[in-house]
């Protein structure tokens, strides 16, 4: 009865960790690139939806509070790789 | 007459054993789930950490985005073993008032909203996922007090 009362707790904390790791396992660093842009506020990265900004070589901008000041925007959160386009500013809120 | 009373009696004790028993399943699928996700992957976490509008510094971001996930995990644990289950159900509601207090922050201040990207939960908007810990807190609550040691039901 004591083996019972612990048997379903713990498989029950088993499989939440199993679909942890199932649901989120990332091996692919270049998947976040692509379904995440970071805006440059203040020198912290602010992720964002990752953006469309047409062709171009001007960096995109993101506004992330309406009527509120843009910001560049890159593909990584070491803001390294900026994201480039027509240089359109993009609404993220 | 005593006989059928004390049946009814002891259907109802029954009742609420199951509901505990429920109650406990959920908050050990939560907090592992959740737990498990922040360990997996800590930097969006962190990201959200610093991008709050409590400003979090990066040391105090960097402890939480750490101390958090691992305390869901020992939370989640504790709820394993019938010995613990009691802390393990108060700290269950300390964390999701704790949650309570951080989406309601955002949810009453929206000028700068964290982006929530990832995860099961975080599919939420924030306004859901405030509801959703209001009805979290309302199941420890109903745990802790089922729970209590004057209910006398087996831990």
């Amino acid at each position: 009865m004591k083996f019972k009362r612990m048997f379903l707790p713990i498989l029950t904390f088993m499989f939440a960790i199993s679909l942890a790791i199932a649901g989120n396992a990332n091996f692919n660093n270049e998947m976040d690139q692509q379904q995440y842009d970071y805006a440059d506020v203040n020198g912290t990265p602010y992720q964002i939806p990752a953006l469309d900004c047409n062709e171009g070589e001007s960096q995109c901008r993101a506004r992330i509070v309406e009527n509120g000041p843009s910001y560049d925007v890159y593909d990584d959160e070491a803001l390294s790789i900026p994201v480039e386009g027509d240089g359109s500013v993009t609404d993220v809120f | 007459m005593l006989k059928g009373k004390t049946q009814w009696l002891g259907l109802a004790h029954t009742k609420r054993k199951n509901v505990l028993h429920g109650i406990i399943c959920y908050f050990i699928l939560l907090f592992a789930y959740t737990g498990g996700s922040k360990l997996i992957d800590v930097d969006p976490l962190y990201t959200s950490l610093r991008n709050t509008p409590l400003y979090f510094g990066k040391p105090l971001a960097l402890i939480l985005s750490w101390g958090l996930p691992a305390l869901e995990i020992a939370t989640a644990l504790s709820l394993c073993f019938s010995k613990f289950r009691y802390t393990g159900l108060i700290s269950a509601g300390i964390l999701i008032f704790v949650f309570i207090m951080y989406t309601g922050w955002i949810v009453i201040f929206p000028m700068q909203q964290p982006c929530s990207c990832g995860g099961i939960l975080a599919e939420m908007s924030w306004k859901q996922h405030f509801l959703f810990n209001l009805f979290s807190e309302a199941l420890a609550l109903s745990g802790i007090y089922l729970l209590s040691p004057s209910k006398k039901l087996s831990r």
